[in-house]
């Protein structure tokens, strides 16, 4: 019997739902959809980023940060984008992708 | 009675004696327009109906025909006309982003002073302005959505308490109005908005700073930079409409926010605040 693997993968919203305005010092982003702004420190301006140009899976997300900012993966960015990740659903920035 | 004021046209139909000096000193030089000119809020101020008429005779603000606050004492006609005009602009003037703010200009650029009740607001608007700033509003900051530009709302400035003798101390010259004692916010004077802010009333002005003022007798003059992203969240906050006007209101918060250096002002002398303001912006 053969295992079926399910990799769920993010997508963000289309950026014609969101605003952005950027700062020196942060991120502020206005969500269409629900009419909240939120504040973006720069991992999550990187998640959203990503997010935006392809869906992904949260381990694709890490690696595209780790590359970004030529880091290395560690438990506490990984906790951190999974927060980031866990937050933006919450705010309806992301959802899981159909595609 | 029609007449104008910043954008919009007030058309009062019925008022109390007590409203008419106060008026004629405050709105005396603003323009009348005709009759059947379309007004943006048609106010009536009616007397109250009922037995406490014949004690405690009270007024009742009235727009479009409806009444839609308690009563206020007879006597305090002229502060219910005008909290009840900023009622009605809060309300309904969607088309701009509605700030909680003192705004002033000089040589074109505007001051944005935005504030919660309490902080001074009103009283370093005033000041500036007898210090020669051109008043735009000290309740409204206008943000034209189509104009980007601040538009003028220049109405008598409204001081409260110890800000009334700080106020005749700073500029003897200045004119106010009756002090009305008991109102919900103490005791209110009014001071009559400078000829110049009245005649320039249709020159909107973009902004170039952002100050958040915070009186605190006896405090040490403290200003400091604030980051632009806690400026937008702070302006953001502080505005009348910005939940509701959506996309527009966040992009007109970061316009005024990238086209300002933003300070926090901290005063507990009113001289040295306004020379601190003086040199900034010069």
């Amino acid at each position: 019997m053969s295992q079926i693997n399910i990799v769920a993968l993010w997508t963000a919203l289309p950026e014609g739902l969101l605003v952005v305005e950027q700062f020196d010092d942060a991120c502020l982003i206005y969500n269409s959809l629900s009419n909240e702004t939120c504040f973006l420190n720069e991992t999550a301006v990187e998640v959203l980023r990503l997010l935006q140009a392809k869906p992904m899976t949260v381990e694709g997300v890490i690696a595209g940060v780790c590359s970004a900012y030529n880091i290395d993966e560690g438990p506490s960015l990984i906790q951190e984008i999974s927060n980031v990740m866990g937050e933006f659903e919450r705010l309806e920035l992301i959802c899981p992708s159909l595609t | 009675m029609e007449f104008a004021v910043g954008p919009f046209v007030v058309r009062i139909k019925s008022w109390p004696e007590t409203l008419t000096y106060p008026f004629r000193l405050m709105y005396g030089d603003f323009p009348r327009v005709a009759s059947e000119t379309f007004a943006d809020f048609d106010i009536a101020l009616d007397p109250s109906r009922g037995f406490r008429r014949w004690i405690h005779p009270q007024t009742l603000f009235k727009l479009d025909g409806k009444s839609l606050f308690e009563p206020f004492p007879q006597d305090t006609a002229f502060p219910l006309f005008e909290w009840g005009l900023n009622w009605c602009v809060g309300q309904r003037c969607h088309q701009y982003l509605m700030l909680h703010a003192a705004v002033a200009e000089r040589n074109g650029r505007a001051i944005l002073l935005p504030a919660m009740p309490g902080s001074g607001k009103s009283t370093l608007c005033a000041a500036l302005v007898q210090r020669g700033w051109r008043l735009l509003s000290d309740e409204f900051g206008l943000f034209d959505f189509r104009s980007h530009r601040l538009v003028p709302f220049p109405r008598p400035i409204a001081l409260k308490n110890e800000s009334i003798d700080v106020i005749r101390r700073f500029a003897p010259g200045a004119v106010l109005g009756p002090s009305f004692p008991k109102t919900r916010k103490g005791t209110v004077a009014h001071l009559r908005p400078p000829l110049a802010a009245v005649q320039r009333m249709h020159e909107a002005v973009s902004p170039a700073w952002v100050i958040f003022p915070r009186f605190s007798a006896g405090a040490q003059l403290l200003l400091r930079a604030v980051p632009k992203s806690q400026a937008f969240l702070r302006l953001a906050h502080n505005s009348f409409n910005y939940d509701i006007t959506g996309p527009d209101g966040f992009r007109a918060v970061g316009e005024i926010v990238r086209a300002s250096e933003c300070y926090d002002l901290a005063y507990g002398d009113l001289d040295e605040a306004v020379f601190r303001i003086d040199t900034l912006t010069s």
